[in-house]
């Protein structure tokens, strides 16, 4: 316990050098939204509120979904392919460490999106409400985003269809939520975006806990928190039998 | 690697820092896509310069098409300064006039533009000289180098022509020692041994006492040139590890102890002169910088190496570098694909190994 | 002609890359058409972005060779590097030429509005050229496949938005409307915008002319031979 333990702070410092990974979950983040803060200026919603403030919130959790690729990366890397004897041969439990590193990951894909709240919130001024409400919600669906990634690799024997998989998670989420193109109301659609669409989920949770419609918001955010239950029991029968 | 290759990095950056300009200026004007279709077309003449090596006169093809955009993109002005950097590069430093002459005329007097074009020009001309100077210090260096590599080769030719030497005088002498026995020694042995048999069979007192004379004759005639052969056999000089025993007993004011195993006749004589210089070396070198009292040399010789140490009990570290005759013999030692190392941590320690070379047929 | 046919063997051999090649295009027909902006059905607006996407994967190829040491081989093999590069970019075009082919013509079949279709296709297919060359130069920056792909994608959602692709470019504040000029996604946009309203023919060989423009400065840079 104590030897994985030991490892975080490494597995913290790793994760802090992969520029790569910095600059796709951090760089182009502020880049695009900043384009948005110009391309949008004073526009306004329906409800009165500046249009750029719906914008950043939904991309700065779009790329929360993007967050469970590190994890896939390091379990990958230490678990299944270049390191995986080394870490056999550590005198440490193997299924603590792949939580250790999991935990890490979603622990530096939060930190990123806090990152991108602060960025937003101090630099361009979006009202995000409460800061610990919105941590919260971004936490979960970082939670969520890694526990599906972690199925991913656990499922499918294929590294490279599971970094893909993930990505058409990731894409299908923002697809169906509408962003790149509006998306026809069928019923199907309508219910995957009310009940299982994480990205809406917690868009809504935020947006709801702004107006001050909690009750909503908890709704919300329950159906996150069902998501992460029910993904966490898939993810601990996969990883008993793989790990 | 080209020595010049900075250059050419440096060219590449200043041709890239003048389309910046270019972009940036076109970033301020009114321009619409009129500006990106000139500077893309310079960024792509640019390319092919970098890639591929183009005729010098390749300068013509920037000046047509900064004078055909200047009526759509004023700043194409500034691209000239562009086409002087190119002709000045190549040693057209006087474009300069016509080009500037052309920029007073076309355009209401701008400072700036004839202050960039004329720094063009003096960049594009230090540049150009340093070019040339660095081609022509690369060319005397290959030069040199060639030099070098061919008296590399004359050495190695040396080194071999010593060894048929060696052979050859070996041969010689073989040669003198069996004419020598066969024409002197072995006709009077043979006459003796002739008289001898014919003294046994003659009866004749006085007839058998001339005989043994003759055998007499000649065996002391036989005796003289066996003594004069091997007299001349045996070399005026020491050779081998004679040599070097007597070089440690001339060192005399030092008390050198001297120690040699293994079989000493292995050695070949380049070996030998190459250990002998080396044994010299140290011995000057602890007579002249060392405080020590008492000088170890020891000489190894095994099936496949000779090796030549030689520790003094000193302690003087001063931390000198090797001087020239240490530097010759480490370069004689590697000719012989041999090594030579020093070393001054505790007492002066020289060590000198080479390889010996199986004699060749 | 052998490597144009292994070429084309290897871009199409796994069922995954067949899949995202050739379900794309025929997935992009049946997108939705935008309200007010863009005037031609979405998947017609992002096909530009997805053309770079697949050029810069195919070109992984190249990558590929590289990394493996392929290139070496090939560099002592009697073919030459000009022949080497031509016959795997022709390939790469060939697929994306059946590409346009399926997504202008099938848009046709199924009655979509597409105003100019023919015009459409050439201006699909002269942007194909320009993002070959210049997936070919990107890689020429790499080592490394999957980072020459992240950092690519990092590149071009921002593209995306500032040439015209995802966002109208009269959005833009000055500054970014001039810079998006400078990129081939602009020239794709305007052409759209010409096969939409109609101009005159100059204006649409300027487009073109462009993005060959663009295509030879890719060429030049990116067909740097590279042996790692």
């Amino acid at each position: 316990m104590m030897r994985v333990l030991r490892t975080i702070p490494y597995t913290l410092i790793r994760m802090s050098r992969d520029y790569i990974t910095l600059l796709l979950l951090l760089v182009v983040p502020i880049i695009l939204i900043t384009i948005f803060y110009f391309v949008l200026g004073d526009m306004k919603n329906q409800y009165g509120d500046l249009a750029f403030y719906d914008t950043a919130q939904l991309m700065t959790l779009v790329f929360q979904l993007f967050g469970g690729s590190i994890v896939i990366a390091y379990i990958q890397d230490d678990l299944f392919s270049a390191r995986r004897q080394r870490i056999l041969v550590a005198p440490m439990s193997l299924p603590l460490y792949a939580l250790s590193i999991s935990l890490c990951g979603m622990f530096f894909s939060i930190f990123l999106g806090f990152l991108l709240v602060l960025f937003t919130g101090v630099g361009l001024n979006v009202e995000w409400g409460n800061v610990f409400w919105v941590m919260y919600i971004i936490a979960l669906l970082a939670v969520l985003s890694s526990l599906v990634s972690l199925i991913l690799i656990f499922s499918v024997k294929n590294i490279k269809l599971a970094e893909r998989l993930s990505d058409v998670y990731g894409i299908g989420c923002v697809v169906l939520a509408g962003l790149f193109f509006p998306i026809p109301d069928y019923p199907v659609i309508t219910f995957i975006n009310e009940y299982l669409n994480p990205l809406l989920l917690a868009a809504n949770a935020i947006s709801y806990a702004q107006s001050n419609l909690f009750s909503d918001a908890y709704i919300y955010m329950f159906r996150l928190g069902i998501g992460i239950v029910i993904t966490f029991i898939i993810v601990y029968v996969l990883g008993r039998r793989k790990i | 690697m080209r020595v010049y290759e900075r250059y050419f990095r440096f060219v590449i950056f200043w041709r890239i820092a003048q389309l910046l300009i270019l972009a940036h200026l076109w970033l301020l004007s009114t321009t619409d896509f009129e500006g990106i279709v000139f500077i893309l077309l310079l960024l792509i003449v640019m390319s092919i310069r970098i890639r591929f090596s183009i005729t010098k006169w390749s300068f013509l093809i920037e000046l047509i098409l900064c004078i055909a955009f200047i009526p759509y993109f004023p700043f194409a002005l500034y691209g000239l300064a562009i086409a002087i950097f190119e002709a000045a590069i190549v040693g057209k430093w006087w474009l300069f006039f016509p080009i500037t002459i052309l920029m007073i005329v076309s355009h209401p007097l701008d400072l700036t533009l004839i202050w960039y074009s004329f720094l063009t020009v003096i960049v594009g001309n230090f540049t150009y000289h340093s070019m040339k100077e660095r081609k022509q210090l690369e060319k005397t260096l290959d030069m040199e180098r060639k030099e070098k590599y061919e008296l590399e080769r004359i050495k190695m030719e040396l080194l071999d022509a010593y060894f048929e030497v060696e052979k050859a005088a070996e041969l010689k002498e073989r040669n003198r020692i069996s004419r020598e026995l066969h024409d002197h020694l072995g006709h009077d042995l043979t006459g003796a041994l002739l008289a001898i048999q014919a003294y046994e069979q003659v009866d004749n007192e006085k007839q058998a006492h001339g005989l043994l004379e003759q055998v007499k004759i000649r065996l002391s005639r036989s005796t003289t040139r066996l003594r004069n052969t091997v007299h001349n056999l045996t070399p005026v000089t020491y050779i081998g590890v004679e040599r070097l025993q007597r070089i440690v007993a001339d060192a005399e004011p030092l008390f050198v102890e001297f120690k040699y195993n293994g079989n000493v006749d292995n050695v070949s004589s380049q070996s030998w002169m190459m250990l002998e210089a080396c044994l010299k070396e140290a011995i000057t070198n602890v007579s002249k910088y060392s405080n020590a009292t008492k000088t170890e040399v020891e000489l190894d010789v095994t099936e496949t190496l000779v090796r030549l140490k030689i520790h003094d009990n000193g302690t003087v570290t001063k931390k000198s570098v090797n001087g020239s005759g240490i530097r010759s013999l480490q370069l004689r030692a590697r000719t012989l694909k041999g090594s030579l190392t020093i070393d001054r941590q505790n007492g002066y320690l020289l060590v000198c190994v080479l390889p010996l070379q199986r004699r060749r047929e | 002609m052998t490597v144009f046919h292994y070429v084309l063997k290897r871009s199409i051999a796994n069922k995954t890359s067949l899949l995202i090649l050739f379900l794309f295009p025929v997935v992009a027909i049946f997108l939705p058409s935008g309200e007010y902006w863009p005037h031609l059905p979405y998947g017609y607006q992002y096909f530009g972005i997805f053309i770079l996407f697949i050029s810069l994967k195919l070109s992984g190829l190249i990558l590929e060779d590289r990394m493996r040491g392929i290139a070496k081989k090939l560099s002592i093999a009697p073919i030459s590097h000009f022949s080497y590069l031509a016959q795997n970019l022709l390939a790469y075009f060939l697929i994306l030429v059946l590409q346009c082919l399926i997504l202008v013509y099938g848009g046709v079949f199924f009655g979509k509005e597409l105003y100019q279709p023919f015009w459409l296709l050439i201006l699909f297919l002269t942007f194909s050229m320009a993002s070959i060359a210049f997936a070919l130069m990107w890689i020429s920056f790499f080592r490394n496949k999957e980072i020459s792909m992240l950092i690519f994608m990092s590149m071009i959602s921002v593209i995306a938005l500032i040439g015209g692709v995802l966002i109208p470019i009269e959005l833009l504040p000055e500054v970014l409307q001039k810079v998006a000029i400078t990129l081939p996604t602009f020239w794709l946009a305007w052409g759209i915008d010409w096969i939409i309203f109609g101009g005159e023919v100059k204006e649409f060989l300027l487009v073109n002319g462009m993005l060959i423009l663009y295509m030879f400065l890719f060429l030049i840079i990116g067909s740097v031979k590279k042996l790692h």
